[in-house]
């Protein structure tokens, strides 16, 4: 049988302090925001990596519709999805 | 002559089956993988004394067990053993694109590089060094522009160069931290002890690192206890002492390795905000004017499809009627009319029926090709999403559903373009619900004939959005049970528009509408020779047919046949929804084709079946049906909309769903709804009316 601990590692703990942590879908159209963290299970959170979404990344917002669809840039290239998912990632 | 298989691999977008047309020309064939709807191209050339296969993998971002089309991309790979690997990349977004790259360099393939789109990053100012960045990923670079035929003959040098050399074992691996690249080998030296012959063909490396990523297809394949369990301690270990699951460091180390190897060898020389796209986008996807717009290039798909069509289809019809009477006329005396009569009615309206409708086919997918190639498709899955949300569906199911309102046979042929699996099966169940060209042309017929001028308009009316209504209320009960679960989380990629290449166009048209003459026609052919027997035998001993008069003797013909036997037999269940046997007769034959209702209808009246010549079989049932004639007219056409989708339907469904399971469920699905449904009218109808 395996115990298994969870500890909060120091990483962990200075995101939980840093300033001015939101959810991606309040910001505006036109700003500049860094991904700090992705509250996604396995498969999505695969999904938005291997199209360049990762804590780490500097990200555009292009179109924030206030219900609807939600439109980034990242690096080169542009993505466009849900408010679920805009919800789940948090930027700075 | 030497044989090799090269496979092609790259993300969606990237140009990749431009590279693969341009390397194959038409020398194409398409199927699809076994057991999964996921599509294979194959494709060969002849270069240099080697004779060579292409396989166009599915497009994917990565190479995990997340989607099938990974699954089956990688599969590939291991389990067929391409001689090289080509990674397409959009180079004018190449840091995205190489995150594939990394994968494929992990499972230790010969690889070759298709820098695509380079005439686009040079627009943009981007200056590659390819000597160093094919030296720092120890493959073969080439500079290509897929749709202006640009660095082909590179290409195949480059991928010729890789085959006849020796293999070296990698250089520069890619480093995942020292922490985790130490877990990496200790895994991997356990792994290549193992004796497991089903593992030998997979890189124990590679292994490693998918064992540490929780790769749920090979955690299935590895057995061995010592293993699994040093795997699960590596993956605790490593979130204790860098505070992330493995599987998510791996994926940032990667982006880590591209950053530093293009950071060395990439320049930009042009500082570039807002481009050409983002300009159209504004636009196209602006809050106001983007829903109108889609609307409208909608409705210019459906009158290029529809009414540019319907000019060659005319043509064929007239073709397939000169046939006819070409084989009337020239027939060799009067031997073997039984045969003349199969050819005519049979084969000939058969495969005529069919045929008919490939220059609509063609149109159509010309059309879906250009909104996709373009890229447009993507802003119009963004747009429709929200409305197709609250019911259930993705986006991009609306363009399929729109393409119903023609023919369902090319709207389940589109529903290709949704990727999620649940969301294509429950798509392509309701699209029958669409009231097709079929169906318009039996409105056609029994609204003038059951209802009064005044109430036609409406009808026709009511009776479309009845059945919208009807595929609303089905997606939502579909979701709620058999296809069960969250509607997967929309994440999509908007590719910079760009314009498409006639050839690129031609192949892709020319191989849909040649999938559909296959499998439409051959099966259609066979159920309207079965139908033919079934309508003209057995018939009545020619003594019982004395003294009675055409149309008596008409009618006992039908009644003796299997198809009239059936009308007969069906006609106490269908009694309670207003129908007699003659109906029945016509509900049975219109299985094959909707279109044959009015043919049978009119068979069973006696009167010309040339659909021209409706108005006369208007008449006749004017005259039959008396009693409750708007209620039997209305649960006539309510029958039609819902009940079983016609033969070619219902085999595209099998061609697209990959199983008879899902056809039979549509089939009979629909026809008990419909017969309920109507069931329901009817009584409650006549409870009103009596």
């Amino acid at each position: 049988m395996i115990l298994s601990v969870i500890i909060i590692t120091p990483m962990e703990s200075e995101v939980l302090k840093m300033k001015d942590v939101k959810s991606l879908s309040l910001v505006k159209d036109g700003e500049v925001v860094k991904i700090v963290s992705i509250a996604a299970g396995g498969g999505l959170n695969n999904q938005l990596r291997a199209m360049g979404l990762l804590p780490g990344v500097e990200i555009v917002v292009v179109n924030n519709r206030n219900s609807g669809a939600f439109i980034v840039k990242v690096k080169e290239s542009k993505l466009v999805f849900g408010r679920g998912i805009a919800n789940k990632i948090m930027v700075s | 002559m030497n044989k090799i298989t090269v496979a092609l691999a790259g993300n969606p977008n990237c140009g990749k089956t431009t590279v693969f047309n341009m390397l194959t020309g038409a020398r194409q064939h398409v199927a699809n993988y076994p057991g999964v709807t996921v599509e294979r191209k194959d494709g060969f050339c002849v270069y240099k004394n080697y004779n060579i296969r292409f396989v166009d993998l599915p497009g994917t971002y990565s190479l995990t067990a997340y989607s099938v089309e990974e699954i089956v991309a990688r599969n590939f790979i291991i389990d067929e053993h391409p001689d090289v690997v080509v990674d397409v990349i959009d180079s004018s977004n190449i840091e995205r694109n190489l995150y594939l790259t990394t994968q494929l360099i992990e499972m230790d393939v010969p690889l070759v590089l298709a820098f695509n789109m380079s005439d686009v990053a040079r627009h943009n100012g981007l200056v590659f060094n390819i000597e160093a960045m094919s030296g720092l990923l120890e493959a073969e670079i080439v500079l290509t522009v897929g749709s202006k035929c640009d660095g082909g003959n590179e290409l195949l040098d480059a991928i010729l160069r890789t085959v006849e050399k020796q293999k070296n074992t990698r250089r520069h691996k890619i480093s995942y931290g020292s922490e985790i690249n130490e877990k990496v080998s200790q895994l991997s030296r356990l792994i290549a002890k193992l004796e497991d012959k089903k593992l030998k063909k997979y890189n124990s490396d590679w292994l490693a690192i998918k064992l540490l990523e929780q790769d749920k297809q090979i955690a299935e394949k590895i057995e061995n206890e010592e293993v699994k369990l040093k795997a699960s301690e590596s993956i605790i270990d490593v979130k204790k002492i860098l505070g992330d699951e493995p599987e998510v460091i791996i994926a940032d180390r990667r982006y880590g390795f591209i950053s530093g190897a293009c950071q060395e060898t990439i320049k930009k020389t042009v500082e570039f905000r807002h481009s050409f796209s983002d300009t159209i986008d504004s636009v196209l996807t602006n809050q106001v004017i983007g829903l109108p717009i889609f609307l409208f290039l909608m409705f210019i798909t459906f009158q290029i499809t529809f009414t540019l069509g319907s000019y060659p289809m005319e043509w064929l019809e007239n073709f397939f009627d000169w046939l006819c009477k070409v084989t009337i006329n020239y027939w060799p005396g009067d031997n073997m009319l039984w045969l003349r009569s199969l050819l005519v009615e049979g084969v000939i309206r058969g495969v005529g029926g069919v045929v008919m409708f490939l220059p609509n086919i063609l149109l159509l997918f010309a059309s879906i090709a250009i909104l996709e190639a373009t890229g447009y498709m993507a802003r119009a899955a963004f747009i429709m999403d929200r409305i197709m949300h609250k019911i259930g569906l993705h986006g991009k199911s609306f363009i399929p559903m729109i393409i119903g309102f023609g023919c369902s046979v090319p709207a389940i042929m589109a529903t290709r373009i949704l990727e999620n699996r649940r969301n294509r099966l429950t798509t392509i169940m309701v699209i029958p619900l669409m009231s097709c060209g079929a169906r318009f042309a039996i409105y056609g017929l029994l609204i003038p004939a059951f209802f009064q001028l005044k109430w036609q308009g409406t009808m026709f009316w009511l009776i479309y959005v009845i059945g919208i209504i009807i595929a609303i209320i089905c997606v939502k009960l579909l979701r709620l049970t058999v296809f069960k679960g969250e509607t997967v989380p929309f994440v999509m990629e908007l590719p910079p528009y760009r314009m498409p290449t006639f050839k690129a166009l031609g192949i892709y048209t020319w191989q849909r509408g040649w999938m559909y003459l296959k499998k439409a026609g051959t099966v259609i052919l066979l159920v309207s020779i079965v139908l033919w027997f079934a309508k003209t035998y057995p018939k009545p001993a020619p003594q019982s047919l004395q003294g009675f008069n055409a149309q008596q003797v008409h009618e006992m013909n039908l009644s003796s046949s299997v198809i009239g036997r059936i009308g007969k037999a069906i006609e106490p269940a269908i009694k309670p929804l207003g129908f007699d046997w003659k109906i029945g007769t016509a509900l049975v034959g219109s299985i094959a084709a909707k279109e044959l209702f009015i043919t049978q209808m009119a068979i069973v009246y006696a009167v010309e079946s040339d659909v021209e010549q409706s108005h006369n079989l208007r008449y006749h049932l004017q005259e039959a049906y008396t009693e409750h004639r708007a209620l039997t007219g209305f649960c006539i056409m309510l029958f039609c909309l819902i009940s079983s989708p016609c033969i070619a339907t219902v085999v595209m469904t099998k061609h697209e769903t990959g199983s008879w399971g899902w056809a039979m469920f549509q089939f009979f699905g629909l026809t008990i709804l419909a017969y309920i449904v109507t069931l329901i009218v009817y009584q409650v109808g006549i409870l009103f009316a009596g």
